[in-house]
C-alpha cells in the first residue's frame, strides 16, 4: 500500500481526534480523562503501520491486558546527553528519550491513541474566562523521588520556569502571563490569548513538573537534578556510555490491571554512536531496540524480516525534516524567481528513494500526517509537485533566464555531516544542475553548521529539522516576521503569514484552524522560504517479547519515551 | 646516562607546553563552540540568544583567550583539568575511569601484535621465498593496507553473522571483572593488535634477514647449536634493535587505532571519550585527553631510547 493512502485514511482520524482534544478542552468543566492505558494495536512490520485510523476503543470494551513484572529494557541513542532540564536544553531526543521517564507533566500525550492528551499530574482541568485561563486541578498523594510530597507550587514553579526565557528554551512556544496557586492543589493558568496549542506543550516531554526551586539549588547537568515523579528514578550515569533508571516504587499510577506501575524493573539508554554497531548489538540481544523511533534503515529491516521473525519493525510518520533552507536576504534568493527554480528542479521522489531508501514521504510544509497539511490534490495544484520533471526542469531554466541567471550559477551549499543529510543533498545538487544551478557543497560538522545558520553566514543549507510537538504553532514559527533570527534563519518574511498564524495560534474551532493553516501553507508554497525534500519516517526495531509497545508517529521519538506501560513476556526484555 | 635522562626530562616540558598551546589554538579556530551545540539539536532554533550567551559564559568562554589560556595552563600542570563542558562531570574523574579500559585494551593489543608480529617475522625469515614467507608477507600488507576501522565494522558483522554475539556494551575494568573485560575487549584488541603486527612483521622478517647473513651467526650454526638456538639466541636478540625502535613509534598508531576501534566496538575508553569530545567542542576534554597522550607518548619514546642500551651494550649516551 502506498503511504499516500494510509496518510489519507490517518488524516480523517487525526481531524476526528484533534477535534475530540479541543472540545474536551473547551467543553470540560470538569473533565476526568482515563489514566489507565487503552490496549494499542501492535506496531505492524510494515509501511502501512502509520497511526491508526480506527476511533480510540471506548476503556470498557477493551481487554484488561496483565503486564508481567520484571526485566530491564534497553535501548540506544546515538549522542550523549547534556541535560536533565528538558525544559532548557533538552533540544535533542538524546537528552529527552534518557531523562523523561523520570518525570511527569501536568498533562501528557496518550501515547497508545495519539494526539489524544490525558491527565497527568493534573487529574482535570477547566477552562474559563474568554479562554485565557486553565485551572489545573492537581492529584494528591503524589511524591518526588527524593520523599517529599508534590503540591502545587512545584507546579507553579515549573510552569513559571517554563515561559522563562532565561531559564527555557521553549518560553517562546507559550502564551502563559500569569500562574498561581489557588489553593495547595488547584493552579490558575493565565493566558495572554487564547492558545489552541496550550494543552499539546504542556503534553510535551519536555514540559516537566520539577521541585519548587530545584534549578536555583541544582546543576541541570548533575544527577541530584533528576529528582521528578516519574514511573523510574535514575540510578546511574556514566558520561558517553550509559543512562540507568530503575522502578520508581512508590509510583501513583496504577495500570488497567489494577498493579502499580511501572512493569520493567528498569531502562538502559545506551550511547553507541555508530548505527552498524547499534544494529550488531540489537540482533544479537544486546539491545531490546534499535532505539524509540529510530535507528533503523530499511535495508536492516528487510534483514530483520528475513533472518529474525521475532524482531517487530515498526514504522510511522515523524515530524522531521530535509531541508534547503535558502538565505532570502542575500542573492541569489532574494529572488523569488530562483527560489522557485529551485522547488521545481528537485525530484523529492528520487531525494526520498535516494536518501531513506523509499522511507519518506513529499510534503509541502506542514507535516503530511497532520490534518492542518493541504490535502495532495491542492498540493499537487502548484508547480513544484508536478508530475512532468522535464516540463518543471524547462519552467526552471526560464525563470532562472528571467532572473539574470541564464549562464548559470554557483551557489554555496552548507550540508550537515552524516546521514541522512548528505544523500539528500546529492540528490539536490545533482537536480538543481540540470537546470544550471550548481551547488557547491560543503560538509561540515554540526558545531561549524550551527554557528553558520545560527550568525546567517550562509547562502544555502541542510540541517536537523524537527518539530518536538505536532502543532502549527511550533511548525510555522520558523517563518514569520516577528521570529528571532535563531528561528527564522532563513529570513523570509510576510506580513500576511504573521496574520494568518496569529489568527490559527487563538482559534479553538479545529475546522477553522484547519482552514488558516491550509491558507498559511499555500502562501509559503507560493513564495517558497525554503525547499522541503520530504518528510522523515521513524523507524525501530523490538523484539516480540516486548509489549504494549507505543505508537509510532510524528512526536515518539521526542514524547514516547516514558515507558510506564511496556512490560516484557515473563519479565526477560533480553 | 643521568645527564641524558634529565635532559630528556627537560626537554619533555616544551614539548608538552608545545603540543597543548596547538592544541588550544586549533579548538578556538574552528567555528562554533561547546554552547552552540549545547544550544542545537532538534528543536535548536528554540534556544535564545541569551541563554546560548548565558551557557558560554557559564563555561567561561567569554574570556579574554589569553586568560582562558593561562589558567588552562596553570591548572593542566597540577592536573585539574576542571569540569566537562558537556557533561558537567570532572574531566580528571572521567579521565581516570576511561584510562582503565584504554590501558586495558592497549596492553592486549600490544601482546597480540607480539605474539602475531614476531613469530611470523621469525618464521618468514627462516623460510625465505617459500609459501610460508608469502602468506606472511600477504598477511602483513593485508594489516598494513586495511584501516582498522573497516575491519573492525567486518569483524563485527562477521560476529552477529556466524556466531550471532557481539562484545557486551559496558563498563568494566579487568580487575573488576576480568572475563568480563576480556569478552569486551578480546575482539577489539585482536582487531588493533593485527594492524599493529604489519609493519613490525615486516621489519622483524627483514632484519631477520639481515642478521642471519653475519658471520657470528654462521659460526653459530658451525659450532652445531640447534636452529631455534641460532635463532632465539643468536639472530632475534641482534634483530629486535629496530624492531623496538618501530614498536616506540607503533606506540602511536595503537593509540590512533584505538580511537577508531573503540568507536566501533562501544568501548568507553579515552579514544572514544576523545572522539565524542571533539565532536562536542568539550575543550575542557580534549585539551587534558591530548596532554595525557602527548605525556604517554614522550614517557614511551623515553623508554624506548634507554631501552636500546639493554638490547645493545655498545650504545652510549651522550
Amino acid at each position: 500500500m502506498q503511504p499516500v493512502h494510509v496518510l489519507k485514511g490517518f488524516l480523517a482520524s487525526w481531524l476526528v481526534l484533534v477535534t475530540a482534544s479541543v472540545v474536551l478542552l473547551v467543553g470540560c468543566r470538569a473533565t476526568t480523562p482515563s489514566v489507565t492505558p487503552t490496549t494499542p494495536p501492535a506496531a505492524q512490520p510494515s509501511a502501512t503501520a502509520t497511526p491508526q485510523a480506527t476511533p480510540p476503543p471506548s476503556p470498557t470494551t477493551v481487554p484488561t491486558p496483565v503486564g508481567a513484572r520484571g526485566g530491564t529494557l534497553s535501548y540506544a541513542i546515538q549522542e550523549d546527553m547534556r541535560s536533565f532540564d528538558l525544559q532548557d536544553l533538552g533540544t535533542s531526543y538524546a537528552d529527552i528519550q534518557p531523562v523523561a521517564p523520570l518525570f511527569n507533566g501536568l498533562v501528557s500525550y496518550n501515547m497508545y491513541d495519539y494526539p489524544s492528551i490525558e491527565s497527568d499530574l493534573a487529574e482535570r482541568w477547566e477552562l474559563g474566562q474568554g479562554d485565557t485561563t486553565i485551572t489545573f486541578f492537581l492529584r494528591r498523594g503524589v511524591t518526588f523521588h527524593d520523599g517529599s510530597p508534590f503540591a502545587c507550587r512545584d507546579a507553579a514553579y515549573s510552569l513559571q520556569k517554563l515561559v522563562d526565557p532565561k531559564r527555557s528554551s521553549m518560553a517562546g512556544n507559550f502564551a502563559i502571563q500569569d500562574v498561581r496557586c489557588t489553593g495547595d492543589y488547584t493552579l490558575e493558568v493565565r493566558l495572554a490569548r487564547p492558545q489552541a496549542a496550550i494543552l499539546p506543550l504542556l503534553a510535551s516531554s519536555r514540559s516537566i513538573i520539577v521541585k519548587e526551586g530545584w534549578a536555583q539549588g541544582h546543576d541541570q547537568k548533575d544527577v541530584a537534578f533528576a529528582v521528578g515523579t516519574g514511573p523510574f528514578r535514575l540510578k546511574s550515569r556514566l558520561p558517553g556510555v550509559a543512562i540507568e533508571a530503575e522502578r520508581n516504587p512508590t509510583y501513583w499510577k496504577k495500570g488497567r490491571d489494577g498493579g502499580q506501575l511501572p512493569y520493567l524493573d528498569g531502562v538502559r539508554t545506551l550511547v553507541v554512536p555508530d548505527p552498524t554497531t547499534i544494529f550488531a548489538n540489537f540482533r544479537t540481544g544486546q539491545l531490546t531496540l534499535t532505539g524509540i523511533g529510530r535507528n533503523l534503515t530499511k535495508s536492516d529491516a528487510e534483514a530483520l524480516k528475513a533472518q529474525y521473525p521475532d524482531a517487530v519493525v515498526a514504522l510511522g510518520p515523524r515530524s522531521a525534516w530535509d531541508n534547503f533552507v535558502m538565505n532570502v536576504r542575500k542573492p541569489p534568493f532574494d529572488n523569488p524567481k530562483v527560489r522557485l527554480a529551485v522547488a521545481l528542479a528537485t525530484d523529492r521522489q528520487k531525494m526520498v528513494q535516494i536518501a531513506a531508501e523509499g522511507w519518506g514521504t513529499v510534503g509541502g510544509y506542514m507535516m503530511p500526517h497532520m490534518p492542518f497539511a493541504l490535502p495532495q490534490t491542492e498540493l499537487t495544484q502548484f508547480p513544484q509537485f508536478g508530475a512532468d520533471m522535464e516540463g518543471r526542469r524547462a519552467q526552471a531554466r526560464a525563470l532562472l533566464e528571467g532572473a539574470g541567471y541564464g549562464g548559470g550559477l554557483t551557489v554555496e551549499y552548507l550540508v550537515r555531516k552524516g546521514e541522512p543529510y548528505q544523500s539528500a543533498a546529492v540528490s539536490r545538487q545533482d537536480d538543481l544542475k540540470k537546470v544550471g544551478i550548481n551547488l557547491d557543497l560543503r560538509v561540515l560538522d554540526a558545531g561549524t553548521m550551527y554557528n553558520r545558520a545560527f550568525s546567517q553566514d550562509f547562502i544555502s543549507y541542510t540541517l536537523a529539522a524537527a518539530a518536538t510537538v505536532d502543532d502549527p504553532d511550533q511548525v510555522y514559527a520558523f517563518f514569520l516576521c516577528s521570529s528571532p533570527p535563531r528561528q527564522n534563519v532563513g529570513g523570509y518574511c510576510n506580513p500576511k503569514v504573521d496574520e494568518l498564524y496569529g489568527q490559527q495560534s487563538a482559534s479553538f474551532d479545529p475546522q477553522r484552524r484547519v482552514q488558516l493553516n491550509r491558507e498559511i501553507e499555500k502562501l509559503l508554497l507560493a513564495d517558497i522560504p525554503e525547499d522541503r525534500g520530504y518528510f522523515w519516517w521513524s523507524a525501530m526495531a523490538y523484539w516480540g517479547r516486548v509489549q504494549n509497545w507505543v505508537q509510532v508517529t510524528g512526536v515518539t521519538v521526542y514524547s514516547f519515551s516514558r515507558l510506564e506501560q511496556v512490560w516484557c513476556r515473563e519479565g526477560r526484555c533480553q | 646516562m643521568f645527564r641524558y635522562l634529565v635532559r630528556r626530562l627537560v626537554l619533555m616540558v616544551p614539548t608538552l607546553l608545545g603540543a597543548i598551546t596547538l592544541i588550544f589554538v586549533i579548538l578556538r579556530v574552528l567555528p562554533g563552540d561547546v554552547a552552540t551545540l549545547m544550544a542545537g539539536g532538534d528543536a535548536a532554533g528554540q534556544v535564545s540568544e541569551e541563554r546560548v550567551a548565558a551557557i558560554r559564559h557559564e563555561a567561561g568562554l567569554d574570556r579574554p583567550l589569553l586568560v582562558q589560556y593561562r589558567d588552562w595552563l596553570s591548572a593542566a600542570f597540577r592536573m585539574d583539568f576542571g569540569k566537562s563542558l558537556w557533561s558537567g562531570y570532572s574531566v580528571r574523574h572521567e579521565l581516570g575511569r576511561r584510562y582503565q579500559v584504554t590501558a586495558a585494551l592497549a596492553v592486549l593489543a600490544f601482546l597480540v601484535s607480539l605474539a602475531i608480529a614476531i613469530p611470523t617475522g621469525v618464521l618468514a625469515a627462516l623460510k625465505q621465498d617459500t609459501w610460508v614467507d608469502y602468506a606472511v608477507r600477504a598477511f602483513a600488507i593485508g594489516g598494513i593496507s586495511v584501516p582498522s576501522f573497516w575491519l573492525a565494522l567486518l569483524v563485527l558483522l562477521a560476529l552477529v553473522h556466524y556466531l550471532g554475539w557481539t562484545p557486551p556494551i559496558s563498563l568494566s575494568p579487568p580487575w573488576r571483572d576480568p572475563w568480563l573485560s576480556l569478552r569486551q575487549l578480546g575482539v577489539p584488541a585482536l582487531v588493533v593488535g593485527y594492524h599493529l603486527s604489519a609493519l613490525v612483521a615486516r621489519m622483524t622478517r627483514s632484519c631477520m634477514l639481515e642478521v642471519l647473513r653475519e658471520d657470528f651467526v654462521r659460526t653459530a650454526w658451525a659450532k652445531g647449536l640447534s636452529g631455534w638456538a641460532v635463532a632465539t639466541r643468536h639472530a632475534l636478540r641482534n634483530a629486535m634493535l629496530p624492531v623496538v625502535t618501530l614498536l616506540g613509534v607503533e606506540v602511536l598508531v595503537l593509540l590512533g587505532g584505538i580511537v577508531l576501534v573503540e568507536t566501533v566496538f562501544t568501548v568507553p575508553g579515552i579514544g572514544r571519550y576523545l572522539v565524542d569530545s571533539i565532536t562536542y567542542r568539550d575543550y575542557n576534554a580534549v585539551q587534558a585527553i591530548i596532554w595525557v597522550f602527548t605525556l604517554f607518548v614522550l614517557v614511551v619514546n623515553l623508554v624506548t631510547d634507554l631501552a636500546y642500551r639493554y638490547l645493545d651494550p655498545r650504545v652510549r649516551y651522550s
